[in-house]
């Protein structure tokens, strides 16, 4: 496999961050997917043995949420070190004399 | 806005939606992840051929399952069908108030489906009618509404018999036995029918009412155990089912009990395959008449004798009063054959082809050796084995014994075995029988003959 050029690393060094960004907003979507239903989930909406079977289910599911959002924000993190990495790397390239 | 036991139907309304509208977005945001981490990790290898995990990169896999988005994309679209169900029922109960139905807010929001309020008046007026009629006359009139019951859904005969007093409801079950010339006027069909209809449909606070108010709903007991008072066992363990908990009680029903061993024996599964636990605290177990599913629908309440069940019992590890999924099992089948008398004695071939619809057949021991029951048992066949009366003295002076013994074990006389293997590498050859007493039947749970001793005290043998 041949060395990229500094021109082609800068760009994949783009589009990484532009990954990063995009896989930040889906972190937050993700986290606040559920929004709308535990905004009504409580006793103004409904009340009894189902409802806080329901509310047990329901608030196990916004952790899964938080914990995936984390893991995206995570990743996103990653990626911008990447592609820091890779602006770094094309730095270091040889220039044309 | 509208409320209704405690439930603000506009907001639940609001919150269904959301729900039902999250497994969607969750699947459409796990793919987009899955997509850019996917990129991401094309990108560092193109960039530097460096494997993404060299690189600390290969979360993609991760990222594709992550459970959070995944449970929701399973698991919220059918939570969000049931809310659904339950706010259907709820709407309807509701309406249901101004014909002076009252439910409470755990009857109405159930998962029952919602109610047609013309069908469910109309079948409330014919029973109310019926039962307040006196004697023989009630118990025809109330013969004539069962079609009227069966044809409700499971709402209409949860509101139904909510809507019934208790009065009323032992007046409906002294119906059910009402008689003329000593002849039963509601026949044993239309008792059965009427009894699954009830308990596979009623929700668990109504059932209670029944299982209290209308004992003739249960499978009738025979004239020597009449007047036992039924308790209520724990939960069955259906998954759990083994043959252990196979232990019979004072009925004569041996030939099913040995039925089911001999099924379990060939499939440990069997039990979950043909009994189901409700909700509502009931037990549906499927058997078969002329080769046809019939499911039986019973409550998980046995006759006892002091503290102890009756009949068949469980795990002795857990005393008498266990659960026991065995001694449901015997209900329901007796509730079938039309009561608890109704299913003393009988042979394996009538136990297994009520268990499982296939054919079996019986045949006399002497006419399978131990080389062809062991060719059955390796097929995958199941077997029982049926004892011999036994008997000592001669002419005037013999009698019956109830049990022999044979080296070693106990032989009960008159009595259905399972047959649990053949070792045929023995010398010599033996077989090995299970006794449906189980383990404290005061003799050996398990036997072992040779091919002489069987046929001596064997005379019957049921393929299934």
């Amino acid at each position: 496999m041949s060395e990229p050029s500094a021109a082609l690393l800068r760009a994949y060094a783009e589009e990484l961050r532009e990954l990063a960004r995009a896989q930040a907003d889906r972190a937050a979507t993700c986290a606040t997917l559920l929004d709308g239903v535990t905004r009504l989930d409580d006793d103004h909406t409904w009340q009894g043995t189902y409802p806080d079977e329901a509310h047990a289910t329901i608030h196990g599911w916004v952790r899964g949420l938080a914990a995936a959002a984390r893991s995206c924000h995570d990743q996103a993190a990653s990626w911008r070190a990447r592609a820091a990495d890779l602006d770094r790397q094309a730095d270091a390239l040889p220039k044309p004399t | 806005m509208t409320s209704y036991c405690g439930f603000h139907l506009e907001k639940v309304q609001q919150l269904q939606r959301a729900l039902a509208a999250s497994p969607g977005a969750a699947s459409s945001l796990a793919a987009d992840i899955r997509n850019a981490a996917q990129r991401a990790e094309w990108i560092s290898v193109s960039a530097t051929g460096v494997s993404p995990h060299q690189l600390g990169l290969d979360r993609s896999d991760a990222v594709s399952t992550l459970p959070g988005l995944t449970a929701v994309a399973q698991q919220a679209g059918d939570t969000a069908a049931e809310v659904q169900r339950r706010l259907d029922h709820l709407r309807s109960c509701r309406s249901l108030v101004a014909h002076g139905f009252t439910f409470t807010a755990e009857e109405a929001f159930q998962d029952l489906p919602a109610i047609d309020t013309a069908r469910l008046l109309a079948a409330k007026a014919s029973l109310v009618d019926a039962l307040a009629e006196d004697g023989p006359a009630r118990a025809f009139a109330v013969l004539g509404v069962l079609d009227q019951v069966h044809g409700l859904n499971a709402g209409e005969t949860d509101a139904l018999v909510g809507s019934l007093s208790d009065d009323q409801l032992k007046a409906w079950d002294d119906a059910l036995h009402g008689q003329v010339l000593g002849m039963p006027i509601v026949p044993e069909a239309a008792r059965l029918q009427l009894a699954n209809d009830l308990f596979s449909r009623l929700g668990e606070e109504q059932r209670i009412r029944i299982t209290a108010s209308m004992p003739t709903l249960q499978p009738p007991l025979d004239d020597d155990h009449r007047g036992h008072p039924l308790g209520m066992l724990p939960p069955a363990d259906i998954d759990g089912a083994k043959l252990e908990d196979i232990n019979q009680g004072e009925l004569g029903d041996c030939w099913f009990l040995a039925s089911i061993a001999a099924e379990m024996r060939v499939d440990p599964a069997f039990v979950r395959k043909h009994m189901v636990a409700n909700d509502n605290g009931t037990y549906t177990v499927t058997f078969y008449r002329d080769g046809k599913p019939v499911q039986v629908t019973v409550d998980g309440s046995v006759p006892r004798d002091g503290t102890s069940a009756e009949f068949a019992h469980g795990d002795p590890g857990w005393g008498s009063d266990g659960p026991s999924w065995i001694a449901v099992y015997e209900k329901a089948f007796a509730q079938l054959k039309g009561g608890y008398g109704d299913i003393e004695g009988g042979f394996g071939d009538q136990g297994m082809e009520a268990l499982t619809g296939r054919n079996a057949d019986r045949h006399d021991s002497d006419d399978l050796s131990f080389a062809d029951i062991a060719h059955h048992l390796d097929e995958g066949t199941p077997m029982t084995a049926g004892s011999k009366q036994h008997t000592t003295g001669h002419l005037w002076w013999s009698h019956d014994e109830e049990k022999v013994e044979v080296g070693d074990d106990t032989v009960v006389s008159l009595h259905e075995y399972t047959v649990v293997d053949v070792d045929l590498g023995a010398h010599p050859p033996t077989v090995r029988l299970r006794n449906p007493w189980g383990s404290n039947g005061g003799v050996d749970e398990f036997i072992t003959m040779t091919e002489d001793e069987f046929h001596d005290h064997f005379n019957e043998l049921s393929v299934g």
